[in-house]
């Protein structure tokens, strides 16, 4: 059996890529794919802790975190559209203003 | 060891499609590597006991959220923007060594091997009481002072409770009559049923470990037998089957000794038509001989129970004879752990109203994306200032294309009414 710090170890790693992609990417939509990345490093590091306890809460918590994730992804791309439409860009330099 | 191969697996496939997302020019290539670790975390997932969320993981993530994804990146069209800062070329290397801080930090309690040091406790101990001594009255029991059930009629058993571990004293204090006790040590992650049997002079004490794991065998449940017929009288729990057929009896139980507990058996789900018979169970036995103790024609059987049947005597008063009858006592066995049937019982139990919560929620993030996307952009407005700029003095539209200014006060004008406002788009 993998022990669980093998599971939390590549979660950190693929948080901390989350991290740089929302750092370096330009593009508002690969910003939020990396933070769908870093929710998904999260739902590992539950998912393997759960094991090691024999508990199932972290399942839960996974699933609500998908769900959030969902959520969150439907109200995040439609404002990119909407901001995609008023300035022609999606270039997160070129939205630095809060004037629409 | 195979799976630290396939976690191994796992992970590097993991990891490479998280940095084709992070270095990938192209947005779709990007979504694309976002998918493969996507797929490579549902695979982790079945590998850490979550089949339920690794079917999740990839309908959701990578079926619905990836697809708005890479809809939105064609939809607008912006496959491709430059990755370089031209204003902050130092921020690269702060970005990354701030990173690695971070991995470094996250690693740290796994470095010095704290995570896998806890230990993980026991589930407390449970124990429940069935009375299936014949003659006597309701009793009340208690373990040490507690007591766990009161009233408990002949047949009847009380539900589980959940106790501290260790060595107990059973009191049972029949109606009216001389406390009976017995001592039982609770171990912990254990269920135990205490089985009084016997009659109303000669009462005595049975203690079954019940099994409440999870059942592995598909749509079947784990069942006991319980000896509490009658001193010096084995019993045998055959299933005759079909009376037109006579080489079909099933013999469950064999030769089970008074006040014994068989071992665990499987019965897939379905009714059962099962008899208790004196003696021991052999494939040429009679059905119509008169050693059945209890015949259940119709017994239902659940899946994934844990039941145990006790077959004890009840007195029939008015013709003062001993007759054979069946307490069967069942309870749900464990469901398999991070199966859709756990997660489902938690949701509707524990996590109820985080649940409804969450779907108030979807709902407002449903109507917002709907409102932002519908949202009427006021695309005339700019087409407007166009018209407007026409509409101004001759001079400054002149001004605009000579270059310099062009100050006449004799010159051409146009007459103020023709300002029109376009409304349409195009």
């Amino acid at each position: 059996m993998v022990q669980t710090d093998l599971y939390v170890l590549l979660s950190a790693i693929l948080f901390t890529l989350g991290v740089l992609g929302v750092l370096f990417r330009k593009n508002a939509i690969l910003v939020f794919m990396s933070v769908e990345l870093m929710l998904n490093a999260t739902n590992l590091a539950l998912v393997a802790f759960s094991r090691q306890w024999g508990m199932e809460s972290g399942h839960l918590f996974v699933f609500f975190i998908i769900t959030v994730a969902a959520a969150e992804v439907a109200v995040g791309l439609a404002l990119i559209v909407a901001i995609f439409r008023t300035k022609q860009s999606i270039n997160i330099d070129d939205l630095h203003q809060m004037r629409g | 060891m195979t799976e630290t191969v396939l976690f191994s697996v796992g992970a590097l496939i993991a990891l490479f499609g998280a940095v084709i997302m992070l270095i990938s020019k192209n947005a779709v290539h990007s979504a694309l590597g976002l998918v493969t670790t996507m797929g490579a975390l549902a695979f982790l997932f079945l590998l850490l006991d979550a089949p339920f969320l690794a079917m999740i993981q990839i309908t959701v993530y990578a079926g619905a959220i990836m697809v708005l994804f890479i809809f939105v990146i064609m939809l607008l069209g912006s496959e491709q923007i430059d990755l370089r800062d031209r204003k902050f070329p130092w921020f690269p290397a702060l970005g990354v060594t701030l990173a690695m801080a971070l991995v470094l930090a996250i690693a740290l309690p796994i470095l010095s091997n704290q995570l896998n040091a806890r230990e993980i406790p026991a589930a407390a101990p449970q124990v429940r009481v069935i009375h299936a001594a014949t003659d006597v009255p309701a009793v009340t029991v208690a373990l040490d002072a507690l007591t766990v059930a009161e009233g408990l009629e002949f047949t009847e058993a009380s539900s589980f409770a959940t106790i501290a571990a260790g060595d107990y004293t059973v009191t049972v204090t029949p109606e009216g009559g001389a406390p009976l006790t017995t001592n039982i040590t609770l171990a912990a992650g254990t269920a135990t049923s205490i089985i009084a049997y016997g009659t109303g002079a000669n009462v005595q004490f049975g203690v079954v470990n019940n099994d409440l794991s999870t059942v592995s065998e598909s749509r079947s449940s784990r069942l006991v037998v319980f000896n509490a017929y009658q001193p010096d009288t084995n019993i045998s729990l055959v299933d005759f089957g079909s009376e037109f057929d006579e080489n079909d009896t099933g013999t469950l139980v064999n030769d089970l000794p008074y006040g014994a507990a068989s071992e665990a058996f499987y019965v897939e789900e379905g009714t059962q038509d099962w008899s208790y018979i004196i003696g021991a169970g052999a494939s040429d036995v009679n059905p119509e001989l008169n050693n059945i103790v209890v015949r259940t024609r119709e017994f239902e059987l659940d899946r994934d129970q844990s039941e145990l049947l006790v077959v004890t005597a009840r007195r029939d008063v008015t013709t003062d004879t001993v007759n054979g009858a069946l307490v069967p006592v069942g309870v749900e066995a464990r469901p398999s752990f991070g199966g859709p049937r756990a997660i489902g019982i938690m949701l509707f139990t524990e996590y109820m109203l985080p649940m409804q919560l969450l779907a108030v929620l979807l709902l407002a993030a449903m109507v917002g994306a709907i409102v932002l996307t519908h949202r009427h952009v006021d695309t005339t407005k700019k087409r407007t200032n166009v018209r407007r700029r026409v509409a101004r003095p001759l001079t400054n539209v002149l001004a605009s294309q000579v270059g310099h200014e062009v100050v006449e006060d004799n010159a051409p004008q146009l007459p103020a009414t023709t300002e029109q406002r376009e409304t349409s788009g195009d």
